[in-house]
Parts: structure tokens; C-alpha cells; sequence
């Protein structure tokens, strides 16, 4: 797979350049703006790894752009994962946050190219979510997390821990805005599942 | 510390209210209490002179009045002969149940109503009635008598001092509310600074050590794949995983502070999710779990912080249970009670220093961690305006977070 790495810290680019050519891609690396822009326009970028810190960037136009282009993208946050970024217009395929190991960026590395390239739909009663396209009823965008929780809620499993509450705000957010009646509940013993409301 | 600098004006204003309302209520009883008793004399003085009946001596200051002295009076007081010619009143005797106006001094009612209103108060002793009079009842010749004085123009004076005590109060409670605003800002400017640096200092600490751990992490992993891992390679893992355990900590530290995220959360849930994660560890330590979550507890917070703290509780109790665990969550009132309790074995006296950051009391040898958990825990409950407490008694331990 060819990805665009742009990473912030040449150290780290170089290393997991190394890292991704060691596991058989190809790594486009970039570490600032001007050169994931122009990296971006020359083309054949399959998939995205974006570090939010990067400078003479704006990672939601470049996410924006990577959308258009039905390139899945990997933002790496310097901050923390809330509910307020996952409501984006624009939210990246996947997040990961910094300090983060190898292995959690190829999970999500691997996982989000799988998805964007199944051809998977998860339907929960009034709701449904194309797994290609990471939306959400046709309309909202949704994350590979976000995904991951509402289809482990419909499977009766329990969901992955890490950013939980932030995937579980995000997904009662969007079904409520539109207009869904589904939403997703904590039941002491029982743990969270999906329900859906009546009038 | 925006908080403290609200909480110390708040109450400071409190305060000053309080004090000022207790010096004016102190001052304005002691108005109306003399004018009471100035009415009290003045009743009883006509009622001595014979129900208001005034006699000769009355105007003769040498033979009627001791105090009075060459024809003069000192200055007009309830005791001066001078009073029962400035003051409105009517004096009633009442013979065989009918009312007689023996005296009638006053405007502003009829005679007819005075008798009437005289047999209505002849059971009483003395006080106040219709808001402005003063009347007394007593017996003169085996007849009860009543007199009642309009103190109107006496009170007058008490309702003034009352009125501006009222007014004069709010503000000077607005003006100190505003001397305290400016005083708490420059008072607590060099805190407020040195509590900034502090949050500064952990927020960079925690970004700067991002990084590096993440290029740390890469790079070993690097020499593995190509070398193999080694001892050294194994022990740097370990070490980074550590660091990363702690700076995932202090980033929920800046969870706290963020006041915009804030919303009505179901702690019955976030507690009963963070034991339901942790069941199977409990079971496999051998640890007895026991719960007693009251349903629908929700406080107004922030989600992440309060699941934070709900985490921290159930794993140091993981860690430190010997035996037993025991949760309970209980609302009384609007009072919140979260107890976390289990048999961790702590000396006595050593409850106040488990909130203390990175302390490890003498249960933590050979149990991972940094000594942050609880600290964490109070930092997070203080933002939500509770307060937590710890206690150490028989080795039992049990921290108890009041929202």
C-alpha cells in the first residue's frame, strides 16, 4: 500500500517509514504543509497518516480533500480524543493519540484500509452505517472507533475501552440529530447496548 | 483557581453582609426597644397623674416635679412633665363594663371608636397596638383604666434609622463586593499565576514527553525487527511503557480543568461500567467483590473526568484489596456519597497521605504504579465542588468522595 506519512518529527517519520517499508508498503513521507499538499497532488496516495501537529497546515481541509479523493486518512492527535472532535463535519477515518506505539498505528493503519475497502453494512433498526464509505444513514461521517463500538453493541459484545465515552457521545449526537431512534445506554450488570427509544 | 478567587469573594461578601446585618439588627432593636420603653414611661406617668387628669402642681415645676429647678426642665425625655403636653392620647376608664373617655388628646379617631377600642384592650397589659400605639391597662379606685398614646411621630424616627440601617446595608454590601472583586484579583494574582505556571508546566511536560516516547517506541521496535529483541530492547519497552502510562495520566489531569465539558452524568453507570470491566481480575485475585449502587445518581460534570475517577477508584482498589472490596453509591438529599473501601492494610495514621502525588505508602512494594491514582481522584472531585477524605482504621482502608 503507498501512504502518505507526515509526521512533524523527523526522527519519528524516518523511523516509521522504516517500520512500514519493513511491513511491505510504501512510504510517502512528508513533515510539513507544503509538502503533504504537494505529496497529495502527485497522486497514488492510497491511505493517509497525519500528524495534527503539523505545521503551515489545516488538517480538516487536507482531511476534507483526502474525502473528496476517497483516501482514507490517520490523524495522530497531540491532544485528546473528545466528542467535540469526532463531531467534526470532516472527521478523519481514524485517530490514534500521541505517545503511541507501533502497533497501534498499523492496527489502525490496517483496520481503516479493510474498511474503506469492504464493502460492509452494519444496520442497527432505524440506523445503518456504510463501512466503505464511514457514513453514518448516508449523512454523517463516522470514525473507524465509532464503527468498531456500534457493531461490538450489535454483536451483544463489549466494546473496546480506550476513547469509549467519546465514541459513545459522538454516536447518541448524530442518531439524535438525525432524527434516529436508536441510541446507545449503559445498564449496570448488562453493560452498554443499543435501544431504541419510544415515543 | 478562578473558583477560590469567586469562593473567597463570595463568602468574604458573605460575610461582611451577615455582620453588618446582625450591627444594624443589634442597633435598630435597641431603637425600637426604647422607643417602647420610652412609651412604657410615658403611659405610666400619665397613668401616676391620675389618668391624665392633670392638676395644678403639674404646671407648678417647684411643687410637683423634683427633677425640675427654678422652673426648668433638662432636655424633653418620657420622664419630662414637658411630654404629656406634646404627646396624642386618650385615657378610658371603664365603670361597671361601659366605657368612659376620661381624657381625649387625639385627632385622628372619634370618641366613640376610642371607648370602643379602650374595652378591646382592657385585657391586655401594655404593648403596642395598631402598629403606632402605645396603651396601657391598670386598675385605679377598683376601676380598670386604659390608656393609649400615639407614638406615631417617635417611631418615625426608628423607621428612619431603620429604613437607611436597610438601605445604608446593601450598600455597603455592594461596595465591599466590589472592593473585594478588585482586592481578590491583585490578592490572588501571584497564586493564580503560580497555579497557571503550574498547569503550564504539566500540559508541556506532558506534549514534550509525547513525542519523544512515541520516537523512543518506533525506533526499538526498529532494532527488533532487524536485530532481534534483546534484554535492552525489552527493559527500554518497558520503561517507555511506564512513561506512557503517565503521560496518558497527566493528560486526564487537563480533562479536569476543561470547563466546557461539562453535562448530566449517570455516575450509578460510570461506576457500575468501571467494577463491570474489572469483575473477572477481582474474581481471579481472589479479592470478594460486594456493591451497593443506588440507580440514577447523576451529577453535573465532565464525562471523561468523572469515569476517571471511577477507574482510579476500582483499580487501586484491584491493587491494594487483600481480601474484600466493597462500592457504595448513595444519594441522600442532594448530597452524593461514593464509598470505595476494602482491606488494603495500611498502618493507622497514614489516610491524609494517600492523596499526596507520587507517595507510595508501604502496601505499594512490588505493586506497579506512580502514586498519582488518588491524587488525581481529589483533583477531579474538587473540580465538582466535592471533597473526598480517606481513612485508615484496623488496616481497613476506605475513601469516601462527598458531590
Amino acid at each position: 500500500m503507498r501512504i502518505l506519512l507526515s509526521l512533524s518529527d523527523r526522527d519519528l517519520l524516518s523511523a516509521y517509514e522504516s517500520l512500514l517499508s519493513l511491513d511491505g508498503d510504501e512510504a510517502v513521507t512528508a513533515f510539513d504543509g507544503a509538502q503533504t499538499a504537494s505529496k497529495l497532488a502527485e497522486g497514488g496516495i492510497e491511505l493517509a497518516v497525519l500528524d495534527s501537529a503539523l505545521s503551515r497546515i489545516d488538517i480538516g481541509r487536507i482531511v476534507r480533500m483526502l474525502h473528496e479523493e476517497n483516501i482514507p486518512s490517520v490523524v495522530a492527535l497531540r491532544g485528546r480524543l473528545n466528542t467535540a472532535l469526532l463531531l467534526q463535519n470532516e472527521p478523519a477515518n481514524a485517530y490514534i493519540t500521541f505517545p503511541f506505539q507501533p502497533a497501534e498505528l498499523r492496527a489502525a493503519v490496517t483496520d481503516v484500509a479493510k474498511k474503506a475497502s469492504g464493502n460492509e453494512i452494519t444496520v442497527f433498526d432505524d440506523v445503518e452505517i456504510d463501512v466503505r464509505r464511514f457514513l453514518l444513514c448516508g449523512r454523517a461521517r463516522v470514525t473507524a472507533g465509532e464503527i468498531d463500538v456500534f457493531s461490538s453493541l450489535i454483536c451483544g459484545e463489549a466494546p473496546e475501552k480506550r476513547h469509549l465515552s467519546a465514541y459513545v457521545g459522538a454516536l447518541n449526537n448524530k442518531f439524535e440529530r438525525l432524527g434516529k431512534k436508536t441510541r446507545i445506554v449503559y445498564s449496570p450488570g448488562r453493560g452498554y447496548g443499543m435501544v431504541t427509544l419510544h415515543e | 483557581m478562578n473558583k477560590v478567587r469567586r469562593k473567597f469573594v463570595l463568602w468574604a461578601a458573605a460575610a461582611i453582609f451577615v455582620l453588618l446585618a446582625i450591627l444594624l439588627a443589634v442597633i435598630n432593636g435597641i431603637s425600637f426597644t426604647m422607643a417602647a420603653n420610652d412609651a412604657d414611661r410615658l403611659t405610666q406617668s400619665i397613668a401616676d397623674e391620675g389618668g391624665g387628669l392633670f392638676t395644678d402642681n403639674m404646671n407648678d415645676p417647684q411643687q410637683g416635679y423634683p427633677g425640675a429647678q427654678n422652673g426648668r426642665f433638662g432636655p424633653m425625655g418620657p420622664d419630662s412633665p414637658e411630654m404629656k403636653f406634646s404627646v396624642r392620647y386618650f385615657t378610658v376608664r371603664i365603670i361597671g363594663g361601659i366605657a368612659q373617655v376620661t381624657q381625649f388628646r387625639i385627632s385622628a379617631i372619634s370618641e366613640q371608636d376610642a371607648a370602643d377600642w379602650a374595652m378591646k384592650l382592657s385585657k391586655g397589659t401594655t404593648g403596642w397596638t395598631r402598629g403606632t400605639y402605645r396603651y396601657r391597662v391598670y386598675e385605679k379606685d377598683g376601676n380598670t383604666c386604659v390608656i393609649v398614646i400615639d407614638q406615631g411621630r417617635e417611631l418615625l424616627a426608628s423607621y428612619r434609622i431603620l429604613a437607611i440601617s436597610v438601605i445604608g446595608g446593601l450598600l455597603l454590601t455592594a461596595i465591599s463586593f466590589v472592593i473585594l472583586v478588585f482586592v481578590g484579583k491583585r490578592l490572588f494574582h501571584p497564586l493564580e499565576d503560580a497555579d497557571r505556571k503550574q498547569k503550564q508546566f504539566i500540559r508541556e511536560a506532558e506534549n514534550e514527553f509525547k513525542l519523544p516516547l512515541t520516537v523512543i517506541s518506533a525506533n526499538t521496535e526498529l532494532i527488533e525487527r532487524r536485530a532481534g529483541s534483546s534484554a535492552q530492547t525489552d527493559s527500554i519497552n518497558r520503561q517507555v511503557r511506564k512513561m506512557t502510562a503517565l503521560v496518558r495520566k497527566l493528560s486526564t489531569l487537563s480533562i479536569y480543568e476543561d470547563e466546557n465539558d461539562v453535562s448530566a452524568v449517570s455516575l450509578s453507570d460510570l461506576l457500575s461500567a468501571a467494577i463491570d470491566a474489572e469483575k473477572e481480575r477481582y474474581e481471579s485475585r481472589g479479592i470478594r467483590l460486594e456493591t451497593n449502587i443506588a440507580p440514577d445518581v447523576t451529577v453535573n460534570g465532565s464525562a471523561e473526568a468523572l469515569r476517571g475517577v471511577c477507574e482510579q477508584l476500582v483499580d487501586n482498589s484491584l491493587k491494594f484489596s487483600v481480601s474484600r472490596a466493597l462500592f457504595t453509591l448513595s444519594r441522600e438529599g442532594g448530597r452524593i456519597t461514593l464509598c470505595a473501601s476494602n482491606d488494603a492494610r495500611l498502618p493507622d495514621g497514614t489516610a491524609d497521605q494517600v492523596f499526596d502525588r507520587f507517595t507510595r505508602l508501604s502496601n505499594a512494594n512490588g505493586v506497579e504504579g506512580d502514586g498519582l491514582g488518588l491524587s488525581f481522584v481529589k483533583d477531579a472531585v474538587k473540580v465538582h465542588d466535592g471533597r473526598v477524605e480517606a481513612k485508615v482504621s484496623n488496616g481497613e482502608f476506605c475513601v469516601r468522595i462527598l458531590l
